[in-house]
């Protein structure tokens, strides 16, 4: 009996089988071909970034502003994580070390910058300017820790994280005449007038960083993250070279997270390190991806949606339980849905029969 | 000369400490092959079960130890029971996830209970020491080591003269041949985990006595109890002990080159270099160092 490809070879003795090989041979309604849907994931982040864009254009409410530009460096920063702890599924927690050396080489290059060079440049181009450095470095760092610590495996990287936050938080405490110390330094007030402009510096930056994991998640880097994530010894013994992928997308990940933090620094007025290297911004960074879906594209984002809308509804009004609701969303998620939402939202056409 | 000696003996002494603190965290990876975030949440809570508990009780914090320590152990028992054991088949990370949750609640917890308020246990005895000529030897710091020893030699015998310890020593050893000889693997776990659980809430316990506390106790000697249990090797006990020295001596000796503030980096530092250079621990690098006096006959 010859099969066409595609096809289930059934016996007609087996009643049940056959049902279910029918059932997986008919072809589902698909909406769109293949081709089309190709471009849906960059025309959604257009489509997001528009709205982002616009939103100046159609409200002068100060407040609002903020939190969306929070919002959109929040977005960077859980897809950014997610390209290191989902992708490759090399779950860091001391990502708050990149954040806070992309803030400090922002903070530091507008501050000192004027005065060490003699170098009069206008604020807005040295801001700019002044990110792909904060990316850079974070990155070296991320290349210099990686090295060492992504010959582990799994947890093992995962332990060695907290360690590299730590350090790198107890460093910059002690490195008081770059850092300021546990007194922190000053930003001008000049900052905040170039909100305007981190706002779409930061709503630009979200797109492209989407982009780019869409880019990625389809590139043979891509797949070879996926295929360590799915078991290391198997990639490795298919040729992927996996140090060098896992040190690669840890770098990536800083670069992304190194630039949020620049922008970051360009809407605050005081920086230390206690806020920028502290561990919960790690917890932040690791608790957007998992609720929304670690390892996917769009889960990210969803989650630094959810956790900005925590943070504003919730958090505001109970400063002392942000630990328990993190901690129970954490543990919730893990228990019943490693999905996230996004793992959540593909079960329930499952359930209906689909 | 006297302050080297001092911080040797010193080190020594916390390095009991470490070594009850780090065993909990390598009896539960032997057993269960889970690395325990909450780990750090537990030391925190065993200190601050020790400081409560003698105050309202009026005792002397080592008298409440027990107590601490059979509270704990059914604490882990039900940790294990009600939440890690869902996760048995998922992958590691998703275990680590649930306990590093865990954790947060368990930091949220002592915030809303205890308030973020600074505590110490002190005792009729804190401030008293020891000379014996150079040597000056604060008294809890002797203390804390004995308890700890004991503790670890206790843990010890049960490991190896009890049927149920030979058990948990089996199941770190190989899994499914444990299950072939009708070895009860999941009721084992749950002791496994109470008795990690409940060292480490001892070690907390006994640490308060040593520094101060608060609900971000933990972090820091979650980390050096890794680094420990890295460097050891992680399964073994005397592995474990000589890390703790190691860590120890190493953490006291280096505030002589650098500053106290960055004494936290030390066992991180530690931490890579074991991972880098003596990936399987200590022990393995000494047992691959053969010493073939004569060529084995063909």
């Amino acid at each position: 009996m010859s099969t066409r490809p595609g096809r289930v070879p059934t016996r007609p003795t087996a009643v049940g089988l056959t049902a279910a090989a029918a059932a997986a041979a008919r072809p589902r309604p698909r909406p769109l071909a293949a081709a089309q849907r190709r471009w849906l994931n960059p025309l959604a982040v257009l489509l997001l970034f528009a709205l982002t864009a616009a939103v100046p254009w159609l409200t002068t409410e100060p407040y609002l502003v903020l939190v969306l530009l929070t919002t959109a460096i929040y977005v960077a920063m859980s897809v950014g994580w997610n390209l290191v702890g989902g992708f490759a599924g090399q779950v860091s927690f001391g990502h708050a070390a990149f954040y806070g050396m992309g803030a400090y080489t922002t903070a530091l290059l507008l501050l000192r910058l004027p005065g060490a060079t003699g170098l009069e440049l206008p604020a807005p181009v040295l801001m700019i300017l002044s990110l792909p450095l904060a990316g850079l470095l974070a990155a070296v760092f991320a290349v210099l820790i990686g090295i060492p610590t992504l010959r582990l495996r799994g947890p093992f990287f995962s332990i060695a994280t907290i360690g590299v936050g730590e350090a790198v938080r107890l460093v910059a405490l002690y490195a008081e005449p770059i850092t300021g110390g546990g007194f922190g330094l000053s930003l001008p007030i000049s900052f905040s007038e170039l909100r305007l402009l981190s706002y779409y510096v930061a709503a630009v930056w979200m797109a492209l960083v989407i982009l780019g994991a869409w880019w990625i998640e389809r590139s043979k880097f891509g797949l070879g993250l996926a295929a360590i994530r799915l078991d290391e010894d198997a990639a490795q013994t298919l040729g992927v070279d996996t140090t060098r992928y896992k040190v690669l997308a840890l770098a990536l990940s800083a670069f992304v997270v190194g630039v949020a933090g620049g922008i970051f620094t360009t809407t605050q007025f005081y920086l230390s390190p206690s806020s920028v290297f502290a561990f919960s911004v790690s917890i932040t960074m690791i608790l957007m991806p998992i609720v929304g879906g670690i390892g996917t594209l769009w889960g990210p984002v969803i989650g630094a949606l959810v956790y900005v809308l925590l943070r504003e509804q919730v958090i505001a009004s109970r400063p002392n339980d942000h630990l328990f609701i993190f901690g129970f969303l954490l543990i919730l998620v893990m228990l019943f849905e490693p999905g996230g939402i996004v793992g959540l939202a593909r079960r329930v056409p499952r359930r209906l029969g689909r | 000369m006297a302050e080297f000696l001092n911080t040797t003996v010193n080190a020594i002494l916390v390095a009991g400490l470490y070594a009850t603190m780090s065993y909990g965290l390598a009896l539960i990876w032997g057993v269960m092959k889970i690395i325990n975030l909450s780990h750090a949440g537990v030391l925190m809570l065993g200190a601050y079960s020790t400081w409560w508990l003698s105050n309202t009780l009026g005792v002397d914090a080592l008298v409440t130890l027990p107590i601490t320590a059979i509270a704990f152990f059914l604490l882990g028992m039900v940790i294990e029971r009600v939440l890690v054991r869902r996760l048995a088949d998922a992958p590691p990370i998703t275990t680590l996830l649930l306990l590093f949750g865990l954790w947060l609640v368990m930091q949220n917890f002592a915030y809303s209970v205890f308030t973020g308020d600074t505590r110490a246990v002190l005792t009729p005895y804190t401030q008293s020491n020891l000379r014996f000529g150079l040597l000056t030897i604060p008294v809890t710091w002797l203390v804390t080591f004995a308890i700890g020893l004991v503790i670890l030699l206790l843990l010890q015998q049960f490991l190896t003269r009890t049927m149920a310890g030979n058990a948990i020593r089996a199941l770190a050893q190989d899994r499914d041949a444990c299950r072939l000889v009708g070895i009860d693997a999941e009721c084992l776990n749950m002791v496994a985990f109470g008795l990690g659980t409940m060292l480490a809430a001892v070690a907390g316990g006994l640490l308060a006595l040593l520094f101060s506390f608060s609900p971000e106790f933990g972090g820091p000697f979650q980390l050096k109890s890794f680094a420990i249990i890295v460097l050891g090797g992680l399964e073994s006990l005397i592995g474990v002990a000589v890390a703790s020295l190691i860590v120890a001596l190493a953490e006291q000796w280096s505030v002589a080159v650098i500053p106290a503030a960055l004494q936290n980096v030390v066992a991180f530092v530690i931490l890579v270099v074991a991972l880098v250079v003596l990936p399987n621990g200590i022990m393995a690098a000494v047992r691959q160092i053969e010493w073939r006096p004569f060529r084995s006959p063909r």
